[in-house]
């Protein structure tokens, strides 16, 4: 089954995007931050997550997973 | 340490996590030569096109090519302003002050952009850290604009 996408928009996930993923807002500001960074986005831009912690940019590609940052 | 600049303004306390990171990118950015320059390994690298992680079974490629350097896990502090201390300490090391004539060469050469990236998450009401203005300018002597994340609680 698809994972929902939770998020999509520029800036800092909400706490309710947070709690839905299982982990603290700190780690997950974190975790989009890097891989933003690691992908040569910056930190303004909008990426997409999902509900299995997929990450995907602006043309729906994958560039991570926030389980993996943390 | 970078002897040049000044800071005044401390991180307040309430600060869960920090850390600052340099980027070099270009569609011709060559990693080994800002390696070699810099004298110092990357956290993250990759010429344009090529694969850089893969995530759950699929393939993560670079829009172009990238060159980072992450503090995290490489200073321990709170203080913000020791991260960026750091990353000056390596684009202006004491024993060459020529490297970053040679930065610049390279990168008007390849047509590499630079920024930095610094990210704060503190407490509910904490005092989000201010970047020194002299942190700003001796970035700029490489063209690099610092971008800042900066949240609470």
């Amino acid at each position: 089954m698809m994972a929902q996408k939770i998020w999509s928009r520029p800036g800092n996930p909400t706490r309710a995007v947070a709690q839905a993923l299982g982990v603290s807002r700190a780690r997950l500001r974190d975790a989009i931050h890097a891989i933003k960074h690691d992908a040569g986005l910056r930190p303004g831009d909008t990426v997409s997550i999902w509900g299995d912690g997929s990450v995907t940019d602006d043309r729906d590609v994958c560039i991570g997973n926030v389980y993996d940052e943390i | 340490m970078f002897a040049s600049a000044t800071y005044t303004t401390k991180s307040e306390p309430g600060t869960l996590t920090t850390y600052a990171a340099l980027r070099f990118m270009g569609d011709k950015l060559e990693p080994s030569r800002i390696t070699e320059l810099l004298g110092a390994q990357p956290t993250t690298v990759y010429r344009k096109g090529e694969v850089y992680k893969r995530v759950r079974g699929r393939e993560v490629r670079g829009r172009t090519g990238l060159w980072r350097l992450s503090t995290k896990g490489r200073v321990n502090s709170p203080d913000l302003h020791e991260h960026l201390n750091y990353l000056l300490g390596v684009l202006f090391p004491p024993s060459d002050r020529e490297l970053v004539e040679s930065l610049r060469a390279l990168m008007r050469e390849d047509g590499l952009q630079a920024d930095v990236s610094c990210f704060w998450h503190g407490e509910r009401g904490a005092q989000a850290p201010l970047v020194p203005e002299g942190v700003r300018t001796a970035f700029a002597r490489v063209s690099a604009q610092i971008e800042t994340d900066f949240a609470t609680d």
